[in-house]
């Protein structure tokens, strides 16, 4: 041990002077070892053998519809020889959005990324995106195929800033087996706010006799899209028609939104038809939970939830219907269409071959691959109608019918929309927790909303 | 003797990797400048060539272009048509370099940028002669340093100061000639790659590959830290040469502490000062991350702040929510006491009250999501067993904050009993065990002597629990995202949703301002503190 330890030291000891001796006598060896180093390294970091082109795409998908656009990848992959595809999605549809910008801002960006119509307003003011009319036809896609509704969310005047992937109204479904159950007709399109209530009503039980509610019949969830269509069907809204102010005729403080919002909240407030919407904020999903375990009557939503219900439905725990929001006396039941689109950044270092895969992405083959995942409306006119006629259910052909009295966002239509939607859930809020009056908050909130527009 | 050959060597080895690592970032980073500069140069170009009309690019240019239509700096472009046939062989070595001067290809693209239509190489001049004159004033540096350490050695200085300053300057060298090397391998590979895909076919595709990445904020930033590095470098290397009046081992204690602190310190300095003063800027702007126009509005973002409900409410929450902080280092001095004896399994239950604070954030929340679930969870389904009826602690304004306080606590407590414990371990036994002989009871024991002990730990955990409660973001984003009725708006998130969903960053810089305004007033309240209780302490 003693030998060891001496020898380690001896050992150490002489590359002290070998080191310094080298030092004296021979600096150079430092700088050759440095240099064999360092070009070895050289080497490797730039033997990156960049022969194929890679596109970058991303989007908020889950990998179930990332899935979906596999085919049309691999179409556009094998029409490219040399290039390839590289799909990088968040799902956290707030990261994607922190992403997208600071990606595009950075001057860095994906070639093609998925455009959610909340966002059009601010790319397309600050031209971030190609307007992609112009190049159409140099890549074989018809922007007439396009359902009319659908291309608008992404179009200003004559330029298109997105190619459509899918649309969806946002509908009531019904549960057909609690209708049943209670003897009630199924609901028509068009249906009034009394024959809602009184629905509502019916399909609200105590199953077990406890005092406890164990059905409801309608569940009013806390984001804003889903209530959109209430105020809509009044006859009221939350902006005026310029979308400048919050305050007047047809506003959020006019008569007839705050006649809405007072039938809104009157669901739970007085008839006791709807749970407090605060009871299922926290983890969502759970109005659906309800809905196909028979334990919810009524739920507002998109097609999006159709691939679950069919699930459901197949294994005979549900049968549902959709059907249009309810409209008060002398209004017009209507709902907002939200969409989503393949964009094209114009800082993109590849327009061609990404504007050509953001062409492949909403074609025909990928629209009806799509179409077959049920999580949209195909935004093509005919595969819409193709699959309208296929299924044989009607649900297909009820959610067409529904987009005659669809409406444009206000996401789609003004830039600060996300400033103004993160308020409104606070109407909920203070109405059915804190018990404030409806008129009073609203007063309150448009105000606030003023601001910010006129900011 | 062993020590201070390992720290020779450690400098050595260190100085070799990051002259290394900043060769490598910075030759990349020089190729990319180079080729937007490049691409500059080929529009203009273009322009010059075929006018407005890409047609006429198209139609009517010769392939090889007069030198004399272009600035002096072009006069070797050349202009590819992509249609075109091969040039003839004594045309093609459009792309040369050498030691001074070096050619780019770049595509050219019609007015939409749809198709390329040809490529023009061009020289990229500017930056190169930056770099040279980078690389020449390092290099005089490091020869100056040389002589520094000759001049040393002939006034016949200690053997380990003239090690230590050759070998500093040795170092330094090495950094400058592998810079240069890397450098330039880094562009030969470039050159030879574009080289290879120039003009061979008739498909246009064939040109993509040579639109590399333009350089992006990235790339400036690195290539400003990595021009940073080296002139830190030479700083470094010249202070060593300079130094001369300390002994050697102050010298060389303060060579390798510069050699080691510098990442640290530049990595600081790039990722924490620079944007700290970019915020302060970016507050007086009205900066939309995505508008081209970016007004300056001087104190128009403080001002609104300070008008904004918002902006008080969110400070008011964050205010009551770190009112967490003082129970729960309670709670963990208390399981510190407890779990400080000498029982049987104590380490067990040390590690199980600790491990909350190694879980993720967002782990936490979820969990929590479910557990405070009105419905569902089970801490309602407890009270209901017990008699008590259930509550919706997230979704009532009344209670969401508190639920979040008690999360933030039972994540917390872990870390501050540890602390609390490692300070138990330095109370001196022989002051308890004569407290104890003198017939004092264990709590006037604790009163007089652990508490007193304890105040230097109890303060730190004070002002960074309250530092960090200031900036909680994670629980609220995931758990109740600022509601219901924005009781849990607190000041980090309000912050983040002003950047991020609103892209108002010169509002969110303002608002960052504030809490950093407020934080630093509450450090320098407790710095004074533990100043008077330092006093105390010695006393």
């Amino acid at each position: 041990m003693i030998r060891t330890l001496a020898m380690g030291t001896r050992h150490t000891t002489e590359d002290i002077g070998g080191c310094r001796t080298s030092a004296r006598r021979s600096p150079g060896r430092h700088i050759v070892r440095a240099l064999l180093a360092l070009l070895l390294l050289s080497n490797v970091s730039c033997g990156d053998g960049q022969n194929v082109i890679v596109l970058r795409m991303t989007s908020w998908q889950s990998p179930a519809e990332n899935a979906l656009d596999l085919p049309a990848i691999r179409e556009f992959e094998r029409i490219h020889p040399g290039v390839r595809v590289e799909n990088d999605p968040v799902s956290n549809q707030a990261e994607y959005r922190e992403k997208i910008v600071t990606s595009i801002v950075s001057g860095s960006p994906p070639d093609v990324f998925l455009m959610d119509n909340i966002d059009v307003p601010a790319f397309t003011n600050e031209h971030v995106v190609l307007d992609l009319r112009p190049f159409a036809s140099r890549v074989d896609l018809d922007l007439d195929l396009f359902h009319p509704m659908a291309l608008e969310v992404f179009s200003r005047g004559d330029a298109v800033y997105a190619f459509p992937k899918g649309f969806s109204p946002v509908v009531l479904y019904y549960n057909r087996d609690l209708f049943d159950a209670a003897g009630i007709a199924y609901p028509e399109d068009q249906w009034t706010q009394d024959e809602f209530r009184s629905v509502a009503k019916a399909l609200t039980r105590d199953i077990d006799g406890d005092g406890v509610i164990d059905q409801w019949g309608v569940a009013i969830p806390r984001p804003f899209y889903a209530w959109q269509g209430v105020i809509w069907s009044a006859g009221g809204d939350i902006l005026t028609v310029d979308g400048r102010s919050a305050s007047g005729p047809g506003a959020l403080d006019s008569k007839e939104t705050i006649a809405a919002l007072e039938f809104l909240t009157s669901l739970v407030t007085r008839d006791s038809v709807a749970p407090k919407p605060e009871a299922f904020r926290a983890v969502t999903g759970n109005e659906t939970r309800l809905f196909y375990s028979g334990r919810l009557g009524l739920l507002a939503s998109g097609h999006w939830l159709i691939p679950v219900l069919r699930m459901h439905a197949s294994a005979g725990r549900v049968r549902f219907g959709v059907v249009s929001y309810p409209r008060a006396p002398g209004a017009r039941a209507a709902t907002p269409v939200f969409a989503a689109g393949w964009a094209v950044p114009r800082n993109t270092p590849h327009r061609k071959l990404a504007v050509e895969l953001a062409a492949t992405l909403s074609g025909v083959t990928a629209q009806r691959e799509r179409a077959r995942g049920g999580l949209e409306l195909a935004a093509m006119t005919h595969i819409l109608n193709e699959v309208a006629a296929a299924d044989s259910t009607g649900i297909e052909a009820a959610f067409g019918r529904q987009l005659q009295w669809g409406r444009l966002p206000w996401g789609a239509r003004i830039a600060k929309y996300r400033e103004i939607e993160a308020q409104l859930p606070e109407i909920l809020d203070r109405v059915l927790i804190a018990g404030e009056r409806v008129d009073v908050v609203v007063r309150e909130i448009a105000r606030r909303l003023d601001v910010v527009l006129a900011r | 003797m062993i020590q201070r050959l390992s720290v020779t060597r450690w400098c050595q080895l260190l100085c070799v990797v990051w002259g290394t690592v900043l060769s490598v970032i910075a030759g990349r980073a020089v190729v990319r400048m180079e080729y937007a500069s490049a691409v500059a140069e080929a529009r203009e170009t273009a322009r010059d060539f075929s006018g407005p009309v890409p047609g006429r690019l198209a139609t009517s240019r010769p392939l090889i272009a007069a030198g004399s239509i272009v600035a002096a700096q072009r006069q070797l472009a050349r202009l590819v048509r992509a249609d075109t046939a091969l040039l003839a062989t004594s045309e093609r070595p459009i792309i040369w370099r050498s030691w001074l001067v070096r050619y780019v290809s770049v595509p050219v693209k019609d007015a939409s940028e749809w198709d390329i239509i040809g490529a023009v190489i061009v020289r990229a001049a500017w930056l190169n002669n930056v770099w040279w004159v980078v690389l020449i004033a390092a290099s005089a540096a490091a020869l100056a340093s040389a002589l520094v350490a000759r001049g040393l050695r002939r006034r016949q200085l200690p053997d380990r100061a003239q090690e230590g300053t050759l070998m500093a300057q040795l170092e330094l060298t090495s950094v400058m000639v592998a810079g240069a090397a890397v450098l330039s391998g880094v562009l030969n590979s470039h050159v030879a790659r574009a080289s290879a895909l120039m003009p061979s076919g008739g498909a246009a595709s064939r040109f993509d590959p040579l639109a590399l990445e333009p350089p992006s904020m990235v790339v400036h930033g690195v290539l400003i830290a990595g021009m940073t590095l080296l002139v830190l470098a030479v700083i470094l290397g010249i202070t060593a040469m300079t130094t001369s009046r300390y002994s050697a081992a102050t010298k060389r204690a303060s060579v390798a502490a510069w050699a080691f602190a510098a990442p640290s310190a530049l990595h600081l300095l790039v990722f924490t000062f620079v944007p700290l003063v970019f915020t302060l800027y970016l507050s007086m702007h009205d900066w939309d991350m995505l508008a081209s126009e970016r007004p300056f509005i001087g104190l128009g973002n403080y001002s609104e702040m300070f008008g904004d409900a918002g902006f008080w409410n969110a400070l008011r929450n964050t205010m009551v929510y770190a009112l967490y902080v003082p129970v729960t280092m309670a709670l963990a001095l208390a399981a510190a006491l407890a779990l400080n004896q000498p029982l049987r399994g104590v380490r067990w239950l040390r590690a199980i009250v600790f491990l909350p604070t190694i879980v993720s954030y967002v782990a936490i929340a979820m969990v929590w999501q479910w557990l405070l679930n009105a419905d569902y969870g089970l801490i309602n389904n407890v009270l209901r067993s017990l008699g008590a009826s259930g509550h919706d602690w997230l979704g009532d304004p009344q209670t969401a904050l508190g639920a979040l306080m008690v999360v933030s606590a039972w994540v917390h407590i872990g870390y501050q009993m540890i602390v609390y414990l490692a300070g138990l371990q330095g109370v001196p036994v022989s002051l308890l065990e004569a407290a104890h002989l003198d017939g004092a009871s264990a709590w006037r024991r604790f009163r007089a002597i652990t508490w007193p002990l304890l105040r230097p730990v109890t303060l730190y955990l004070f002002v960074t629990g309250v530092i960090w409660s200031f900036q909680v973001f994670s629980l609220v984003f995931v758990m109740t995202e600022g509601g219901p009725a924005r009781s849990t708006d607190v000041l980090v998130f309000r912050i983040y949703q002003q950047a991020f969903e609103f892209r108002r960053m010169g509002y969110a810089s303002a608002l960052s301002w504030a809490l950093f305004a407020l934080l630093a007033l509450f450090t320098v309240l407790q710095w004074r503190m533990l100043n008077r209780r330092e006093s105390y302490v010695a006393a």
